[in-house]
């Protein structure tokens, strides 16, 4: 029986928690893509290269599929590849980092043509830690592009927090058809 | 929404404190100035120490500190810190030692960030009875609060125009929930409402990005991946 | 700026000369990048115009495709990828230098014998690793 396949993306800088959140979801081992890191400026060993894979299996034929997108600049032509054709897509962002509004920022430019028609929410990490830019800052940014998408702090070590993400593109779908 | 008188009756928010890495001396006086201040202020503050909590109170040992933590996520955070040591302008200070006054008058601040959100009970604004709602802008965290069932509501009136019954229908959240939610959302100039006109299709700018599905799509979509709503 | 770790550092004069001896001896070369294998371009030759950098994150993104793909099918590690298109060749040689893992593309003319571009490549994993 062919399989009705879905497919989420999850986009966002190095660190911000895509294959992570994957791994949260899929009922299958995330394929990975990492490598050892050599820039010293990133602060991780590993980072990925290519794509995170994971997949949802729903049940009736049905499944959907979640992909990564590496997150350093130079990978920027894979965002764009990997984004066709989503049912939605989830930007998180990790909010400890040196200028969080600014790596938003990137994200809206790189997927500009995509974003007014596609399903989106913003998940912002480690708020906790790092309160500041506030949630608000990050709708006022996407209000200034024309755009509203769900912004919402979440935790993607919670499987709740990362299905609440999914819950909000879901629904935007939802109204599109 | 049927343009029924309405009684609005104002009920004081409640509030949470949760204080952190600060010591018994600090955590009395908290207690104490809360007790001693509780008509002055307008909110209903209560000091949690686990759990979800509004804001975060959090004792500092170097100026320009802030310490790491895991989850929550404040609506604002207050840093008390020694006196002269500096003060992090990213974040609101407290000056050690803790003074009643400061204290309240920093709470009372965060009241009025926080008061575009009053607890109500009725519908401030009459809308037509056929009017369709849609979001120009995503909430703020204040008026969102964290709440699951104002963000899901939230996200259905992003893409397209929708009417009140159809937003209980589709979210299944309560009709009355709905429409207070709905109120909170007129009062921020963020929320888009309009008349419907009789037999006219209804207004959508979003396009359909997947014809095939429909709501017993995503009904199963959500069933697999283990959402329940409801 | 990127600040590249100590050990990629050291091989970047080794990388120079490997990539301006490959274009040499590989006649119908356009160019040739190494890079690391998280995609940044170490060195780059040739007389093609093309944007070093970004090339380097792409072949880095397909050797680490071709790796999981090798992973997933239990065929072991990748050495070779080739993207055969209609007007030319990139041939990936994946390596290991100095317990570094590096990736080295070559675009070719489509009139260049693949045998002859695999050879070469692997005798310059062998020259980098005794520099």
């Amino acid at each position: 029986m062919a399989m009705t396949q879905h497919k989420i993306v999850f986009s966002g800088p190095p660190g911000a928690g895509k294959t992570t959140a994957i791994a949260m979801l899929s009922d299958i081992p995330p394929v990975v893509t990492d490598v050892r890191n050599t820039d010293a400026g990133l602060g991780k060993e590993l980072t990925t290269v290519g794509l995170d894979f994971g997949q949802a299996d729903l049940g009736n034929g049905q499944c959907v599929r979640l992909f990564g997108t590496p997150g350093q600049l130079r990978f920027d032509f894979m965002w764009r590849i990997i984004a066709t054709d989503a049912l939605g897509l989830v930007i998180l962002i990790d909010n400890t980092r040196p200028d969080p509004l600014d790596d938003f920022a990137t994200y809206l430019d790189a997927y500009a043509d995509l974003l007014p028609t596609i399903n989106c929410a913003v998940g912002i990490g480690r708020t906790g830690e790092c309160p500041l830019p506030t949630v608000d800052q990050f709708s006022s940014l996407l209000a200034e592009r024309g755009l509203a998408f769900p912004v919402l702090p979440v935790d993607v070590r919670r499987r709740e927090d990362v299905l609440m993400l999914v819950d909000t593109v879901l629904i935007q779908a939802e109204m599109r058809t | 929404m049927s343009g029924e008188a309405t009684t609005v009756s104002h009920v004081k928010r409640k509030l949470r404190l949760h204080l952190r890495n600060l010591s018994d001396h600090d955590l009395a006086k908290v207690n104490a100035f809360l007790r001693i201040g509780r008509e002055r202020l307008q909110c209903d503050w209560s000091v949690v120490f686990d759990g979800e909590f509004d804001v975060l109170m959090l004792g500092l040992e170097e100026p320009g500190a802030v310490l790491g933590m895991t989850g929550g996520s404040p609506l604002a955070t207050l840093c008390v810190a020694d006196a002269g040591t500096g003060r992090n302008d990213a974040v609101e200070s407290l000056a050690r030692p803790l003074q009643y006054e400061a204290l309240l008058d920093a709470l009372s601040a965060l009241e009025n960030r926080f008061a575009a959100a009053p607890a109500l009970h009725a519908v401030p604004r009459a809308f037509p009875p056929d009017a369709r709602f849609r979001l120009l802008r995503w909430p703020s965290a204040d008026l969102l609060q964290g709440d699951r069932d104002r963000q899901r509501l939230a996200s259905f009136l992003l893409t397209r125009l929708v009417g009140l019954d159809e937003l209980a229908r589709l979210s299944h959240v309560d009709k009355p929930q709905c429409a207070e939610f709905l109120a909170l959302l007129s009062t921020t100039g963020t929320l888009d409402v309009v008349a419907a006109v009789p037999e006219a299709p209804l207004a959508s700018t979003a396009q359909a990005n997947h014809p095939e599905l429909d709501a017993n799509h995503f009904a199963s979509i959500r069933h697999g991946l283990g959402l329940t709503w409801r | 700026m990127t600040s590249l770790s100590t050990l990629t550092t050291t091989l970047l004069q080794p990388a120079r000369q490997t990539a301006q001896a490959l274009f040499a001896e590989v006649d119908g070369a356009r160019a040739v990048v190494i890079a690391t294998a998280d995609g940044f371009d170490l060195a780059h030759a040739g007389h093609q115009s093309i944007d070093p950098a970004r090339l380097a994150a792409m072949v880095s993104s397909v050797s680490a495709l071709g790796d999981a793909a090798s992973r997933e099918t239990g065929i072991g590690t990748p050495r070779y990828l080739v993207i055969e298109s209609s007007d030319g060749r990139l041939v990936v040689r994946c390596m290991q230098v100095q317990e570094q893992a590096l990736v080295a593309v070559v675009l070719t003319d489509k009139s260049v014998t693949l045998g002859f571009v695999l050879s070469h490549l692997s005798k310059a994993e062998q020259l980098m690793n005794a520099a």
